[in-house]
């Protein structure tokens, strides 16, 4: 399936026309949706994850390839797609930050995650709300300022009354957020960048 | 409960401190200023020291930041580590806070001299039976109509005794037309004010003679409450979550100016008394944490300020050293991250009065952004990060002594260090110039990835093999071990690059949505003022060539140096530019960022390390 290859470089390198092209290359070949956003998609999305943690690719590659990603995804809807797992993610109450989130969301996405992206300034009840309509297997939250991280105990807490914290995994991330306070919080697991993200949520997630 | 002492070493201090207090704590009893970019989080590693004794096991966030040889050979980081018996510690001075240079002189302008406090030279009748106007009355008269009687009891209170000793030749001290003051014989000369930015990094104060204006003497000193934390959000949380440290923030920033007054004073012998009136300038949370006004609805959506007109309060009241009838002016400010620091940009630069496109940024932790269109002003803040005052880089330091400052890169890679002695670090404008010329010879893509050295086969042997790859990516050295301080290399890592990409992305990306909310291109811009120390140093053309400011002809870019503290001075001196500061702080739009669209599509080309915009 060479066009699955070169679907897979076109993501990579950032190519949103390219990534277009194959896409469109690949459904008229008769592959199956699923079948495209597996081993096309989110194979390419891995390659770039691994990228990035290697430190060759950095957030603008991350943004193109993206951007390249979603060009791809969108010629998609409507067909079919087995997700991993269902995400519900946000950036925590009071805080208006979102470019990690964004890029988080991104990759989860490109990973074959379903991503319920309720923006930013979400409270603990909003975030309740968005996993149980969706019956999430994850909330995703970010924070990027020391006064605001806070609010994702709260929402740890608000998702344990609401009987959701055995149902739902929770991650953290962020730039003041760490491993000892995603422990202190009980939150199920903490990335410190995109990639690691999508890593994390899939262990957390067994298939 | 029991205490102990602790020792620092090389200099031998000790404090004596209850058991489990902070290493951190103890440092600052005896008087040492460790650095604390992170503000006592441990995150940054840069307080570490060795304490081998007396003082608890590491902490699993020590065991991150520290290799286990370091943990090992005692090394601990004293935000982290707890006294728990008689302790040894010794301080490497990488650890300690160092002299540093910054702006001083600032972009002059004219002004008309009426501040609002003056000194008028009364000689007085002596009472008679035929003149028996009281005391007040006599020197309100001589004052004439408009003058009005003191606010407080204690001038009157010194009335009576004053004017008999002095024989009724004395001098009455207006502020505003009111008296606030009489002192003996005529000391008309003898007018001081202060004029202060409060900058979240540094503080600097002019001392002013006020009936001419002129600057006597300039001081200036970190803040040091940057013990509760590097940036303006680790205060805030500070201040927040305990009563007690938004006092200890107060009584820190206080304590600088104090020390600031002493030494304007010392080396001019202008007695602190001579001081009737101090205008400061700072951002919103600085005056905030000046007046002891907590900043918490600054630290979260919808981030509301606590006041933002001018405020005048009796020196006395802060426990400011000057003449206790002296009065603080705190500017105005724009909003809740545009502050009046960013006021006194406005008006140094006369933004106000611009008939042309002009832009100005103020690069610091936070990257302030003035938008000057006519007569409309808009203003932003960005948050920028450390990375261009030091933190957040592996070598990174602040522009003082050891600091490499510029770099350039040919055959050899040629750096040029403040104080001409080995370097041991790298400040924002050498980070910036690095980076450029990095990426000039190709050792870095313009996508901010660092090259191995078999790809930069093009480079020069020299420079090439100060490529390295260790466990943590790539590295370059731009002084190898010969070349630097202690003998140990000083590296520019892939990771610090792209730290360096996420600030300068936001600034260049701020700078683009202010000029967009205007409806215009960088090609419009007739002036881009670069204010700050750091606009100050950096070499123009490495920050266009990175795509830190949008490519604008560089005989447009002009620096203004510490633009915000010569604000605070027009302020000081000048009565109708206090008022022209109230109305730039009423009349400018605050624009928040993270609102734009935008915002995040933008930041992907924002993030190239470029001329920017690019062509499209």
């Amino acid at each position: 399936m060479a066009v699955l290859e070169e679907l897979q470089q076109a993501i990579i390198s950032g190519n949103r026309d390219k990534a277009k092209e194959f896409t469109r290359k690949a459904l008229d070949e008769g592959l199956e949706a699923r079948t495209i956003v597996v081993q096309g998609i989110a194979a390419a999305m891995e390659v770039v994850g691994e990228k990035f943690r290697a430190n060759e690719f950095f957030v603008p590659e991350l943004l193109i390839a993206q951007r390249a990603m979603k060009a791809s995804l969108s010629m998609m809807s409507g067909a079919p797609v087995d997700y991993i797992g269902t995400v519900v993610i946000g950036t925590v109450k009071g805080d208006l930050h979102d470019i990690g989130k964004n890029l988080v969301a991104a990759m989860l996405e490109g990973a074959g995650f379903k991503v319920v992206d309720l923006k930013v300034d979400v409270s603990p009840a909003q975030f309740v709300a968005a996993a149980n309509e969706n019956s999430a297997n994850l909330v995703a939250m970010s924070a990027l300022l020391t006064t605001t991280m806070g609010s994702m105990r709260d929402t740890v807490a608000a998702l344990s009354d609401a009987g959701l914290r055995d149902k739902v995994k929770v991650i953290v991330g962020g730039a003041p957020v760490t491993q000892s306070y995603a422990d202190e919080i009980k939150a199920d697991g903490y990335a410190p960048d995109a990639a690691s993200a999508v890593e994390k949520a899939k262990q957390l997630l067994p298939a | 409960m029991a205490e102990f002492t602790v020792t620092f070493l090389p200099d031998n201090g000790s404090v004596t401190v209850a058991s489990g207090t902070l290493l951190a704590e103890a440092a600052r009893e005896a008087g040492l200023r460790l650095q604390s970019p992170c503000g006592g989080q441990g995150r940054c590693g840069k307080c570490r020291l060795q304490a081998p004794t007396g003082v608890d096991s590491p902490t699993p966030v020590e065991m991150r930041i520290l290799s286990p040889a370091q943990l090992n050979d005692g090394w601990r980081l004293a935000c982290q580590t707890r006294v728990v018996g008689d302790a040894l510690v010794t301080v490497p001075e990488s650890s300690l806070v160092v002299e540093h240079r910054i702006m001083v002189e600032g972009a002059e302008r004219e002004l008309l001299v009426e501040p609002n406090v003056r000194k008028l030279s009364l000689r007085l009748p002596a009472p008679s039976l035929e003149d028996p106007r009281a005391d007040l009355n006599r020197v309100l008269e001589a004052l004439g109509d408009d003058a009005l009687p003191p606010a407080r009891l204690e001038p009157l209170q010194h009335l009576p005794g004053l004017l008999r000793r002095s024989d009724y030749q004395v001098t009455a001290v207006l502020a505003d037309s009111r008296l606030v003051a009489v002192e003996a014989g005529d000391t008309t000369e003898e007018t001081y004010g202060l004029a202060v930015d409060v900058g979240t990094t540094t503080v600097v104060a002019y001392l002013c003679h006020l009936p001419t204006g002129a600057v006597v003497a300039v001081a200036s000193d970190l803040n040091s409450q940057a013990q509760y934390g590097g940036d303006v959000i680790s205060r805030i949380q500070a201040a927040t979550s305990d009563p007690e440290d938004l006092r200890g923030l107060n009584r820190a920033i206080i304590a600088v100016i104090n020390d600031l007054v002493a030494r304007a004073s010392h080396e001019t012998g202008v007695s602190p008394q001579a001081i009737y009136e101090i205008a400061i300038v700072g951002n919103t949370c600085m005056s905030h944490l000046l007046l002891g006004v907590s900043p918490a609805g600054l630290g979260t959506v919808p981030f509301v300020s606590s006041f933002r007109s001018p405020q005048t309060v009796r020196a006395a009241s802060l426990g400011i050293d000057v003449n206790p009838e002296g009065s603080i002016y705190v500017a105005p400010n724009i909003g809740s991250f545009v502050g009046a620091d960013t006021v006194g940009v406005i008006l140094a630069g006369e933004l106000d009065r611009s008939d042309n496109l002009r832009i100005a940024v103020d690069i610091g932790t936070n990257g302030e952004i003035v938008v000057a269109k006519e007569g409309e002003l808009y203003a932003c803040s960005t948050a920028a990060g450390p990375a261009f005052e030091g933190a957040k880089i592996s070598c990174g330091m602040r522009a003082s002594v050891g600091a490499i400052d510029a770099v350039r890169i040919d055959d050899e890679v040629d750096c040029h260090v403040i104080g001409d002695v080995r370097p041991r670090g790298l400040c924002g404008s050498g980070l910036v110039d690095a980076i450029a010329e990095l990426v000039r010879v190709g050792a870095v893509a313009e996508t901010g990835r660092m090259l191995t050295r078999g790809e930069a086969s093009a480079l020069p042997e020299k420079v090439r093999e100060r490529l390295v790859e260790n466990e943590h990516g790539m590295e370059f050295a731009l002084a190898r071990a010969d070349e630097a301080y202690a003998d140990e290399p000083l590296t520019l890592t892939a990771r610090d690059v792209r730290e360096t990409q996420l600030a300068k992305a936001a600034i260049y990306g701020g700078m683009e949505l202010m000029l967009h909310q205007v409806g215009a291109e960088p090609g419009d811009v007739a002036q881009l003022l670069l204010a700050g120390a750091f606009g100050n140093y950096i070499r123009r053309e490495s920050a266009l060539a990175i795509g830190l400011i949008p490519s604008v002809a560089a005989e447009r870019i002009v620096s203004i140096g510490n633009a915000a503290g010569v604000g605070a001075r027009l302020m000081l001196c000048s009565l109708s530019e206090r008022r022209r500061a109230q109305e730039i702080a009423r009349s400018t739009v605050h624009v928040e960022l993270s609102r734009r669209e935008g915002f995040y599509d933008r930041f992907a080309d924002a993030m190239m390390l470029r001329s920017l915009p690019s062509e499209r």
